[in-house]
């Protein structure tokens, strides 16, 4: 009888802690810049879910991409078939970009200026799947840039890839 | 007994282990997780907290399962993302060399950054500039479908360029009744030009070809005729504004002229004013002088008026005491004669006395 009871009491102690476990998930998604749970964009055929952020709302969606906007800034999600590198990826991004100024690179990162008399700043970050490549594309006048990196931040925290 | 209390606890611990490794997965951000092999039967799980640095390694043996999991390569701090401005930079032109055609699985998100640059993109001139740029594109990457053979894309390619020489005319239009800088409209203008001659010849070159057919030549032809309409705005632009810069500087030499007459006149009236106004200060200072010179000589008038006054009660005074001092002198006269009478009656008195 008693020993039923430690084992009831020990398993009741691991649901416990796997509820607290949970709910610190919550409170940390919170604290960082959502403004609830509630998802702004779904599409399960790519695998790309995008919980509501302040400001942020969809502008509209083609077949690989979906574009977002929030005041000066516009941020594009898309999902492409794994046949290309990052670095390849990368390397075509920038070809089209023209005249521009690569103001930051790491592996999975590369963000630039364009050469004009009205700057805009480009952020672009490369996730790499199991079948497929997610680049999320961030853009905003050169000006605000330094002014809007936690919004940009919060966005990002806010895209989930399954 | 010791053996199921055992086993229990182990079961325990493997779960809270569990737990743990996916409670802190999940706190990551979701842009950072990453799906990897499936046929993977063992391999690290690298796990990263999103407020930790330190990077953890377990590894773990798993079949058939989706592992989430970090790209060991991927910056783990927004410090490590963002970049200091006073970093090196390097300037690029890829464009020059690489041609992103639509076959590239990346083309859709491509046009969508130029999508959003041009809308946060505010100044007219800019924008006209932007849009130019998009119809060279759109060109090359035509002239490039066409070489590979897919004319269809080439059509589509051909008609997004018209779009934008369209464009560009629309935004100009805008600026100049706007009444924006005409100088640099024009300079705007002049890029177009010369860009809308190059795309020219480059259209003409592609209706030579003999391979093209009739309905992607009709196409090209529409866009060259956009293109030969849009560069002649530009030209008559150019030409209206030389025209209003040529009729600006007319004006403002008739102006000068006018103004230096109007300065001319002014200054005259003024020297006349002034010339009066000397005049009359100078009459004012004769009259002034004139009044001081009466003023002194009723002054003098004055004093010697005074001083007659003086003169003449000196004068009386004068005569008071002299008639004063005669009355004395009369009076003492008197006195003697008096005297004198008393001693002659005395002496006759004295003398009929002896007489008688």
């Amino acid at each position: 009888m008693f020993k039923k009871a430690v084992h009831i009491f020990i398993i009741l102690s691991f649901i416990a802690l796997i509820g607290c476990s949970s709910d610190d998930v919550t409170e940390a998604k919170k604290d960082n810049g959502t403004s609830s749970t509630s998802v702004l964009y779904e599409n399960p055929d790519q695998g790309v879910r995008v919980y509501k952020t302040d400001g942020w709302v969809i502008e509209k969606e083609t077949a690989t991409s979906v574009k977002f906007k929030n005041e000066k800034m516009v941020a594009i999600i898309s999902v492409v078939p794994k046949q290309e590198t990052i670095a390849e990826m990368k390397q075509e991004l920038l070809a089209a970009a023209g005249k521009v100024t690569v103001t930051d690179e790491g592996p999975n990162y590369i963000s630039w200026k364009s050469d004009r008399k009205e700057s805009i700043h480009t952020n672009v970050f490369l996730e790499e799947t199991k079948d497929r490549h997610v680049i999320t594309t961030i853009l905003m006048p050169h000006n605000v840039y330094e002014s809007n990196r936690e919004k940009m931040e919060a966005f990002r925290w806010n895209i989930e890839l399954y | 007994m010791i053996k199921k209390l055992t086993s229990t606890i182990i079961l325990a611990g493997v779960l809270t282990v569990g737990t743990g490794v996916f409670a802190e997965e999940q706190l990551e951000s979701p842009v950072m997780e990453e799906v990897v092999d499936q046929e993977t039967v063992q391999e690290e799980v690298v796990v990263t907290g999103q407020e930790e640095e330190n990077t953890e390694v377990i590894s773990s043996e798993v079949e058939n399962n989706e592992v989430i999991t970090q790209d060991e390569n991927q910056p783990e701090t927004s410090d490590e993302i963002f970049i200091d401005e006073e970093k090196a930079t390097t300037d690029v032109d890829a464009s020059a060399e690489t041609v992103v055609t639509p076959e590239s699985n990346l083309y859709e998100a491509i046009r969508l950054i130029e999508e959003a640059i041009y809308d946060l993109t505010e100044d007219t001139t800019e924008k006209a500039l932007l849009q130019d740029e998009y119809a060279d594109n759109r060109l090359e990457e035509a002239e490039e479908m066409i070489e590979t053979g897919n004319e269809e894309a080439a059509e589509e390619l051909i008609n997004d360029f018209e779009t934008n020489v369209i464009e560009v005319e629309t935004v100009l239009g805008e600026t100049e009744t706007a009444g924006e800088d005409l100088s640099e409209v024009n300079e705007v203008n002049e890029v177009i030009i010369e860009n809308g001659a190059k795309r020219s010849q480059n259209l003409l070159a592609l209706l030579e070809r003999e391979d093209l057919p009739e309905q992607a030549k009709a196409g090209i032809r529409k866009a060259l005729a956009n293109q030969e309409r849009a560069m002649q705005r530009a030209a008559k632009a150019i030409e209206k504004a030389e025209e209003e810069a040529v009729n600006a500087i007319e004006k403002a030499e008739v102006e000068a002229v006018n103004a230096i007459e109007k300065a001319e006149v002014e200054a005259v009236n003024e020297i006349e004013k002034a010339e009066e106004k000397e005049v009359e200060k100078e009459s004012k200072k004769v009259k002034e002088n004139a009044e001081k010179a009466k003023e002194k000589a009723e002054e003098k008038a004055e004093k010697a008026r005074e001083k007659a006054e003086k003169a003449r009660e000196k004068a009386e005074e004068k005569a008071k005491k002299a008639n004063e001092k005669a009355e004395e002198k009369a009076e003492k006269a008197r006195g003697k004669a008096e005297e004198k009478a008393g001693n002659a009656s005395e002496h006759a008195e004295k003398a009929r006395g002896k007489v008688e």
